[in-house]
């Protein structure tokens, strides 16, 4: 499963010369999660000692490595622990089931096993995972693990938040596609890059602004922005202005 | 600007394996990549929030730290008296603009001092050691995630922007 396939927020991060230069006798595999700007260091659970030596590192030498990198590259660092083939066959095993449970909704699943008895396993939520949904899965990470033969065990969670639309965020939409279908308007939000529960959350934002007079709704069912809307929609004279992106969008128009 | 990232790459290995003045000049070349990389970001940011912003590159962290937030500022404000925003909404946003611009003007301030001395003071040498090098004290490494810090507080204030409406 690949850990690179969330949308990018940040350039994706190269560590080879950090952990190269990081005092660390053997070079660890790492990759970058860019949507949680996380880097998962692998490291073998048989080279960690009680202290950095022969060959060996310690956690103490892997906390410091962490925090260095975390204060240095203003980044997460998730450290997981890796044992023997078969502990790592829990963690593909925990990936395919998460999959088939809960489809489309993780994106990916790393099993940390700091000794024989303990696992720390991390997930990666996909976009728009509620509380509910989240402490569905927890449960069954959890039972999961603990039937595994687990006795210690974490789970973690890093979420793909993306932000729900603001009111104004929400008019700047109508502002480009109006007159505007909710359907239309729902698509332009989300493509957008924002997180909308579903069309009835739009509808009810839409209502608040449509009452203090922003906008309007034909008998149709589409929707306008008043004066008074357009007024408080910002505007520049750069080519991401609202107005700009208006006349193009009207200019691409196919259907009146 | 990934391209130029790139070439700072290439030059950084050549100046590792080059030895003496070649390995000097191809390593003050890559801190300039590194910095052309991270500047031309942030003024991608700066198009897409106000066009009109021009400025020389010296005064990009000041621009950063004034014009943007106070336009965020003022934005937020704005809503916050149509009730658009709520009071913490407001201060939430204005926090976290504030934070990312001021992170990302101290990225720039270091890449800009360490690139003008690799330019304009070719006597201030290189050091090279432990299989890397630095100039101010400033390593190869660090010049190589310039550009990605940059992306990441660019992605933050961006962000900001787009709740308020003020880019797409």
């Amino acid at each position: 499963m690949s850990r690179r396939s969330w949308p990018l927020l940040a350039n994706d991060f190269d560590a080879s010369e950090i952990l190269r230069a990081s005092g660390l006798p053997f070079m660890p595999s790492a990759s970058f999660n860019a949507a949680t700007n996380t880097l998962i260091l692998d490291i073998p659970v048989d080279l960690v000692a009680q202290s950095a030596e022969d060959g060996k590192t310690s956690r103490r030498q892997l906390a410091h490595l962490r925090n260095a990198i975390e204060r240095d590259h203003k980044i997460s660092v998730l450290i997981a622990f890796r044992s023997s083939p078969q502990l790592k066959d829990i963690e593909s095993g925990l990936n395919g089931l998460l999959q088939r449970k809960f489809p489309g909704k993780i994106s990916s699943a790393i099993a940390s096993f700091p000794n024989a008895e303990t696992v720390d396993a991390s997930v990666f939520l996909s976009e728009g995972v509620d509380g509910a949904l989240s402490s569905a899965i927890q449960t069954f990470v959890t039972t999961h693990l603990t039937e595994a033969g687990f006795s210690t065990l974490s789970v973690s969670f890093f979420g793909n938040e993306k932000p729900k639309p603001t009111l104004v965020a929400i008019l700047r939409s109508v502002k480009l596609l109006a007159p505007v279908e909710l359907p239309d308007l729902f698509g332009n939000l989300v493509a957008r890059g924002f997180s909308c529960p579903d069309e009835r959350w739009v509808a009810a934002k839409l209502d608040v602004v449509r009452k203090r007079g922003l906008v309007v709704r034909s008998a149709a069912g589409r929707y306008a922005l008043t004066t008074e809307g357009l007024a408080v929609v910002p505007y520049s004279k750069g080519r991401t202005s609202s107005d700009v992106e208006r006349m193009l969008a009207l200019a691409r128009r196919k259907k009146w | 600007m990934s391209e130029i990232h790139a070439v700072g790459e290439h030059l950084s290995a050549k100046a590792k394996a080059e030895a003496g003045e070649c390995a000097d000049a191809f390593g003050r070349s890559a801190f300039n990549r590194y910095y052309y990389s991270a500047y031309l970001s942030v003024r991608d940011l700066l198009k897409q929030i106000n066009p009109n912003w021009k400025v020389q590159h010296s005064g990009l962290p000041d621009l950063l730290e004034d014009a943007v937030i106070n336009l965020i500022r003022r934005e937020a404000l704005k809503q916050m008296k149509s009730s658009l925003i709520s009071a913490s909404e407001r201060s939430r946003l204005t926090s976290q603009a504030a934070t990312a611009a001021s992170a990302l003007a101290n990225v720039l301030r270091t890449a800009y001092a360490v690139r003008v001395i690799s330019d304009y003071e070719p006597e201030q040498l290189l050091k090279f050691e432990r299989g890397t090098f630095s100039l101010l004290s400033r390593t190869d490494g660090e010049a190589r995630s310039w550009l990605a810090s940059v992306s990441m507080y660019k992605g933050q204030i961006l962000h900001v922007a787009k709740e308020l409406a003020l880019v797409s």
